[in-house]
């Protein structure tokens, strides 16, 4: 009974696998109370093992998105390591109330618990009999091995056969149509049936078969009560259990009345100890209805209710909860007993590789951040709580295997321990690669091209000091001794928990240094146009920035930048202006400056803000809700000609649903329509590879990056709606993008240089294939459409 | 001619040989430029190479060519019987075209021997050749004397019956003064024109007869030079296309402007727009015409005005430039002619129009449509257009050495365990006589205070023991499980049809993934957001592929990867592995489809489809492997594949046997051969691999393998080693290593640890040496600045 995400060493796939239930549920033996409660234990667990198990599957892609790279979203199957079994499904409490009269009945067993007996001797044994003799139970030989070919419930009352194997009562018995059955097997099952509390009697008879099987047919009437007129839901988890006082055959008439009142008074006092439930009035209303339509209470209109109930508290996700008894019968007001799952404590517990537990590195701080408060003690376990700490345990990336097993608490009935079990990664990594190539030398042997080597080294240090720091650096470069312009690096440094670990302003420190070498999107040709030869952007530098997260997706980021930039032509050389291919060959060389010094290399310092405000969420598989960001670039005058600019842009996003739909596994998500614009805007001195351009996968679609100008001022509007259809969604867009004028501001005009129009529009539609879109995007400007396949989402 | 002239002569042609192209123009044929990009390395013979290329003669050089005109008519006094009736029609059809050619050639007051007419005569004589000698035909070919003598004595008995009409399209930019030189053309003003506003708004036909010629032109409106009208362009060419489907135009004119000509010019959106929408053929049967060609030549560099023959060569340069890349060829050129329309222009004693070069440009004019016409009529008659290629030239061969190393790479399906289950077999049959987990005496961990008190000594032992139980551990956990998954097997094999009705809810079940991890950049933005996602519940793994080069200011997830696998029944698999990219222009993939059935105990059947995007062709590979269990340790297989690039289809066939030896040893080997395109390529492999003591649990390995490898009578005889293997408790080391005995190799040693991360301090090193060289060159740099400043 546990779940577990499995991280590998590198995170770059996790795998996980869910444990099936390991011991086959016991048959229900009539005699102590205490088995009887266990058997109900038995299938709470199961059901809450049953969801955790999905999720765990779940969540081991979270993991993997986070490995980094361009390798995410793994999800494969199940490594060779069989699953750790979280142990026992303990006994515990449950409670059984009697009321007056009425008795109690509990029944709780699935249709599973039966297929134990089936398989295991084939052989079976005659009658004996003439056929169709009907022939008591205790007629029947105690040492022949039956096999039963029928069976039916026969109600008294009504004088009709009970029939349709979905019906409750068949849910109840273990004996299936076909099985084989000792005399005692049978009368073990009669008596489990008859103390159920279902039956005011019952009986079982064999009717003998010409083929040597026996039909069972099971009398009974069921037992009834008054009829109920209001219906009340209470929490009895935590609660002491009462005793339960046998009543003694030969009591007086009085002192069994008296007795009976006493256990009414023990029961009103009882009720008052409850708490209020969790169950939703709409419910309780329609059990109500229920109760009204129904007149006298039978067993089967109480199991009705008990499955509704039930449903209810699992949809919701209190996966443990469990009605454990219907009190007060006989009176105005029936009473439902449930046993939420009040959690009583809760335990992080780290294991060493070989499963046993140990001391952790990381602080319990640090953990207990990412437990949301309803898995804290005096909370009721909720399914989504748990798979809120999966989720959020994954995203410290500190951990291989994270398992959450909700476990009875054997001293407090009905409650419920939650462990959390992590195994902790490797904290350090390291690995270096070196490479030497052979070429062939005089006389044509083989001799190595250079002594010294080529290669990559890495290192990553994860949570220093238990605090989830961590530094990770990577370097590659053809030489690695003698570095040349192919090196290339990275360095960061993640510091989380800014103001504490304790405090819960989540802000976090991030240090990086590293280099990029891209391509420019100012210095591309228009539509049509020749190509135009390629710039490239060097950027080397360092970003230091705090993060502050107020939700899980909204943030505020604020840090200083210093960069190098250096611009390279094709064939990597410093170039300082863009250039353009002239028809009788060879290039020009008056296009617009690539650099803001003129030399090819700029330097500056500026400081950056992002702001995001975003509270989307996910409606069955469709986004709604809004997002607002704003960007901010402030130039502080350091650097290469001293820049000042300010470069700030607007973002904004709504996705409107277009249609109310309930939220829910497996229910359609609604048609939504998405609106978005973008302002961006900038003043002082910009160079031109930090220009706004139109066009491309996020700008405009249905055009190249770039290609519709490189500009000062920008404007985009677009709206997309988006209709579900079977799995999947529809879209049709139209967008926008506007350089309001501003190209001519850009030094050196690129948008005019590389004959581009500083505007267009575009329309098209397309399809979502999980995370892929593959959309016709028909550029206006021009007139034409191509298809494209994008990876993400366009907003 | 001397060979001197010659070369003369084509270096200054300003009509370019490949007027002689000229073949019937068709829309809605296929794009030809491939045809076109075939190398010719000289101009001056193309013209018979062209058309002689289907008949398999040979390149006519150069310097016979002067000489062939005699040749030909020398050839042609040969009479000859019984030929063939269909040829004979149309080759005396040609003749016919060849004399009304003449006749309009003797209107314009010129000469067979002037460069353009003699082209074009030149052009019928080989065509009709060649078609001649096609079918054995042995009559005589055209004597251009004799028909130039015919169509002089027709026009001197100025017989009017001249049969030959034109059908012009005319084509232009606005302003250009495309009505005005149908006007001029036609000598009355037909048309409006304004020199500021568009004065045609719609498409019109115009009927006029000139020398006898009976010239209908078709008159557009003009398109938009600004590349933000190009929706309208396109819209109106498309209207063109449609108007001139029913009747199509013999000559096309496009009309632009010499006077307004420059370095930057910029009308090559428009070329290429009009190449997308009539396909590249338009282009055989276009004329360049260059209006305003009176006006005066800008001044050059030196001050003066440029000389006007030189500026109008520049000029045509150009254009022909944009419209060699817009058909994507770079030996193709359009014949351009100079029109000048204003009523002013310079005249003639005979009241015609010249040119400031003396040309009576309505004479040359007529001359390039009609020849235009003429050429792409005999084309049509004698069939020629079929003759023109449509192959790629382009695609060379592709390497078959990689076509065999991939034959030969060993293939399996993705299966969950990774592990073959003939190691699978030895490891579960003889499993008790190793130490078990379960068997060690009992063990207590340390907390970490107990660890740090411990001696240098105890603390290695200690954790050597906590490695040894992790082995067995892990040994263990991995028994169970295979040996549940045979379970499953088995019981899949009793009672197939049990269906978990759990997995359907399982899979409905959706979360929201966790952000994805996203490069560093410098910018303040941070798109996650685009790139969240709910857990899809099917069993393909979609992932993006990074482009680290991609475009400044974007992540550059640019890429597609998708993985996939599926039962689709019991023992029968597939799985689907492709990397994709598309983007406006670009399309590239990489996709691996293979199928494979299973039969756990004897044998094993693979199907795959490889496709594969080189440049611009695709590369599509269909391989067949199967393997059979032939002993208990032995397997032997064999493979076919048959692989696809462009037309050219090369297939290949291997054999392949692997022999385990104990627990931990295989030796496998294969052998294949791979033919296509009148090559060979043969090669074969063997490889031995011994596994460490713990496989699976550690991959310690040592694998020897040797390969050779022949094609075009090369052999290249290879080794290479690999061996994985852990260093200390620590650290793994991987060390690969391969040579061949061209000389060419490489080592490559790999360590990675989890403990001794002081190896990473090498980075240091580099980091400060590049630093230190940047410094040097940056102070060069700034010393060159400050010397040059």
């Amino acid at each position: 009974m546990s779940f577990f995400a499995k991280n590998q060493l590198l995170g770059a796939q996790i795998k996980t696998a869910a444990v099936a239930s390991s011991s086959p549920r016991r048959r229900r033996s009539p005699a102590p109370s205490d088995d009887r409660s266990l058997a109900l234990k038995t299938s709470v667990w199961g059901a809450c093992k049953k969801s955790l198990a999905v999720f765990s599957i779940s969540a081991a892609s979270f993991a993997a998105a986070g490995g980094g790279g361009f390798v995410l979203l793994a999800s494969s199957p199940p490594p060779p390591v069989p699953p750790i079994d979280g142990g026992g499904c303990g006994g515990g409490g449950g409670w059984f109330g009697g009321s007056d009269g009425g008795g109690f009945w509990s029944n709780l067993l699935s249709p599973l618990a039966a297929h134990a007996k089936e398989d295991e001797r084939p052989e079976w044994d005659s009658h004996g009999l003439p056929a169709n003799i009907v022939v008591q139970l205790n007629k029947l030989s105690g040492l022949k091995r039956y096999k039963i070919s029928d069976i039916f419930f026969f109600d008294k009352r009504r004088s009709t056969i009970v029939s349709g194997s979905e019906d409750s009562f068949f849910e109840m018995m273990t004996l299936r149509p076909g099985g084989v059955y000792t005399k005692a097997q049978l009368q073990k099952e009669l008596e489990n049936l008859a103390s159920s509390g279902m039956f005011e009697k019952v009986d079982l008879e064999g009717k003998t078969k010409p083929d040597g099987t026996l039909a069972i047919t099971m009398p009974f009437t069921e037992s009834t009560w008054m009829s109920a007129e209001s219906f009340r839901c209470i929490n009895v988890g935590l609660l002491p259990q009462t005793k339960v006082m046998e009543m003694d055959a030969d009591m007086t008439e009085k002192e069994r009345l008296e007795f009976m009142r006493a256990q009414d008074r023990e029961y009103k006092k009882r009720i008052d100890r409850s708490r209020p439930c969790l169950l939703s009035d709409d419910v309780k209303k329609e059990i109500v209805r229920m109760l009204n339509e129904k007149g006298k209470l039978s067993a089967r209109t109480l199991q009705t209710i008990r499955d509704r109930v039930q449903k209810w508290y699992h949809d919701e996700g209190y996966a443990c909860a469990q009605v454990v008894n219907f009190g007060n019968l006989n009176t105005r007001e029936l009473v439902c007993e449930v046993v939420e799952g009040d959690i009583t404590q809760l335990d992080v517990q780290f294991l060493d590789k070989l499963g046993n537990t140990t001391e952790g590195n990381t602080q319990l701080a640090v953990i207990r951040r990412e437990l949301p408060t309803q898995l804290r003690p005096g909370h009721v376990f909720n399914m989504e709580a748990g798979k809120q700490v999966l989720r959020n345990m994954n995203s410290l990336g500190l951990f291989s295997n994270i398992e959450l097993n909700p476990r009875p608490d054997e001293k407090n009935d009905g409650g419920i321990i939650v462990e959390v079990k992590l195994r902790e990664m490797d904290q350090k990594s390291a690995e270096v690669s070196t490479e030497w190539s052979f070429v062939p030398g005089h006389n044509g042997w083989p001799t190595l091209a250079s002594i010294q080597p080529g290669g990559t080294v890495s290192l990553d240090h994860r949570n220093i000091k238990g605090l989830n720091r961590s530094i990770s650096c990577s370097m590659a470069s053809g030489n690695l001794l003698n570095p040349q312009d192919d090196l290339s690096f990275k360095l960061d440094y993640a510091h989380p928990y800014l103001d504490g670990v304790t405090n819960p302003r989540n802000r976090t420190f991030r240090v990086s240094c590293f280099n990029s070498r891209k391509l420019s999107p100012v210095f591309t040709g228009g539509p049509g146009a020749e190509e135009v030869p390629p710039v490239w952007i060097d950027r080397m530098g360092m970003k230091a920035n705090v993060t502050e997260n107020f939700t899980q997706q909204s943030k505020f980021t604020y840090g200083l930048v210093m960069e190098e930039i250096t611009t390279r032509d094709e064939t990597s050389t410093v170039c300082t202006h863009g250039v353009r291919a002239l028809p009788v060959g060879g290039l020009s060389i008056d296009g617009p400056p690539t650099t803001l010094s003129g030399t090819g290399t700029d330097r500056m310092a500026f400081a950056q803000a992002n702001i995001t405000r975003d509270k989307t969420r996910f409606l069955n598989g469709a986004i709604v809700g809004e997002r607002d960001v704003f960007q901010l670039d402030q130039g502080l005058g350091i650097g290469s000609n001293f820049p000042f600019f300010n470069r700030h842009q607007l973002t904004l996003t709504r996705f409107v649903p277009l249609k109310q739909v309930e939220e829910g596994t497996g229910k359609s998500p609604p048609p939504v329509l998405v609106l978005h614009g973008h302002y961006g805007g900038c003043v002082g001195d910009l160079p031109s590879y930090d220009a706004f351009t139109l066009g491309g996968p996020y700008s405009v679609r249905g055009y190249n990056m770039g290609e519709l100008g490189a500009c000062r001022n920008i404007l985009e509007v677009a709206a997309e709606l988006r209709i579900p259809v079977r799995n999947t969604q529809v879209y049709f867009f139209a967008e926008h993008g506007n350089d309001l004028g501003s190209s001519k501001d850009v030094k050196g005009n690129p948008t005019e240089f590389f004959r581009r129009i500083g505007h267009g529009s575009s329309y098209g539609g397309g399809i979502k294939l999980g995370m892929v879109r593959a959309e016709y995007a028909v550029d206006h400007n021009s007139g034409t459409g191509a298809v494209f396949f994008r990876f993400g989402e366009r907003f | 001619m001397t060979m001197l002239d010659f070369r003369k002569w084509v270096s200054n042609q300003i009509i370019s040989n490949n007027l002689l192209s000229a073949r019937p123009f068709r829309f809605f044929v296929d794009d030809i430029t491939n045809e076109e990009a075939s190398s010719r390395e000289d101009t001056g013979s193309t013209s018979g190479t062209r058309l002689a290329r289907d008949s398999q003669s040979h390149h006519i050089p150069a310097t016979e060519i002067p000489a062939s005109q005699h040749l030909i008519t020398a050839e042609s006094s040969q009479a000859g019987q019984g030929y063939h009736d269909w040829n004979a029609d149309q080759l005396s059809k040609v003749e016919e075209l060849q004399i009304k050619f003449l006749r309009i050639v003797h209107r314009m007051g010129m000469t067979p021997e002037s460069i353009i007419v003699s082209q074009v005569l030149y052009r019928l004589q080989i065509s009709s050749l060649i078609r001649a000698g096609d079918s054995d035909v042995k009559r005589p070919v055209f004597k251009v004397n004799k028909a130039w003598l015919a169509a002089s004595q027709l026009e001197a008995a100025g017989r009017p019956d001249l049969d030959f009409s034109l059908r012009i399209l005319v084509l232009g930019k606005t302003g250009v003064g495309k009505s005005s030189t149908i006007n001029s053309i036609l000598g009355q003003q037909m048309l409006a024109t304004n020199a500021f506003q568009p004065a045609t708004n719609h498409i019109q036909e115009i009927v006029g007869t000139v020398k006898g010629i009976n010239v209908t032109v078709i008159d557009t409106p003009g398109l938009s030079a600004s590349c933000s009208n190009m929706h309208q362009n396109r819209k109106l060419l498309h209207s063109i296309k449609r108007f001139v489907r029913k009747s199509q135009p013999d000559v096309v004119l496009y009309i632009d402007r010499l006077d307004v000509m420059n370095r930057g010019y910029s009308d090559y959106p428009l070329l290429k727009l009009i190449t997308d929408v009539f396909g590249s053929s338009i282009w055989f049967n276009t004329v360049l015409v260059m209006t305003h060609s009176s006006s005066h030549p800008p001044e050059g560099p030196s001050g003066l005005p440029v000389a006007y023959d030189s500026f109008v060569h520049k000029c045509t340069k150009i254009i022909q430039h944009y419209v060699r890349q817009a058909v994507s060829n770079a030996q193709f050129e359009t014949p351009a002619v100079l029109v000048e329309n204003h009523p002013m222009c310079r005249t003639n004693t005979k009241g015609e129009k010249v040119l400031p070069n003396g040309q009576v440009w309505l004479h040359q004019f007529l001359l390039l449509c009609a020849a235009t016409k003429v050429l792409a009529d005999a084309n049509l008659l004698l069939k020629f257009q079929d003759s023109f290629q449509l192959t790629p030239n382009s695609s060379r061969p592709p390497s078959l050495p990689h076509i065999l190393s991939s034959l030969l790479r060993p293939r399996s399906l993705p299966t969950a365990n990774d592990i073959d289950n003939d190691d699978a077999d030895g490891v579960l049959d003889n499993d008790e006589d190793e130490d078990d987990y379960d068997n060690l005496p009992p063990f207590r961990i340390l907390t970490k205070a107990q660890f740090q008190k411990l001696s240098k000594v105890q603390r290695n032992a200690y954790l050597d023991e906590l490695d040894y139980r992790e082995t067995l551990y892990l040994k263990k956990q991995w028994k169970e499980e295979l040996r549940r998954q045979r379970e499953t097997m088995l019981h899949h094999n009793n009672d197939s049809t049990s269906n978990d009705g759990n997995e359907d809810i399982a899979s409905q079940e959706v979360m929201q993934v966790s952000d994805l991890v996203i490069p560093l950049n410098f910018d303040a933005d941070y798109p996650v957001h685009r790139f969240r996602c709910v857990l899809g519940h099917d069993q393909w793994t979609v992932r993006p592929v990074l482009d680290s080069h991609g475009w400044d200011h974007d992540v550059g997830f640019d890429g597609i990867n998708l993985e996939g696998s599926q039962e689709i029944r019991r023992n029968l698999q597939a799985s689907l592995f492709a990397q994709m990219r598309k983007d406006k222009e670009d399309f590239s993939i990489q996709s691996e489809c293979i199928a494979g059935f299973t039969d756990p105990k004897r044998y094993s059947l693979l199907t795959e489809v490889d496709l594969q995007t080189a440049a611009n062709d695709l590369v599509c590979t269909v391989h067949g492997d199967a393997k059979f269990r032939n002993f208990k340790l032995n397997t032997t297989g064999g493979g076919l594949s048959v692989t696809k690039y462009g037309n050219m289809y090369f297939i290949g066939g291997k054999l392949e046997n692997t022999l385990i030896i104990g627990r931990r040893s295989k030796i496998a080997a294969n052998a294949g051969q791979i033919q296509g395109c009148g090559q060979v390529a043969s090669g074969a492999s063997i490889e031995a691999t011994l596994r460490g003591k713990d496989y699976p649990i550690k991959d310690d390995k040592v694998t020897l393998g040797a390969s050779i490898l022949s094609f075009n009578k090369d052999v290249v005889l290879g080794g290479s080693v690999q061996t994985d293997f852990k260093a200390t408790r620590t650290i793994k080391m991987s060390i690969n290593a391969n040579l061949n005995n061209q000389g060419l190799g490489q080592i490559s040693i790999k360590t990675s640890t989890s403990e001794h991360i002081e190896i990473a301090l090498v980075a240091i090193f580099s980091l400060v040496k590049a630093l230190f060289q940047r410094k040097r060159t940056d102070v060069s740099v700034d010393q060159k600045n400050s010397l040059g400043y």
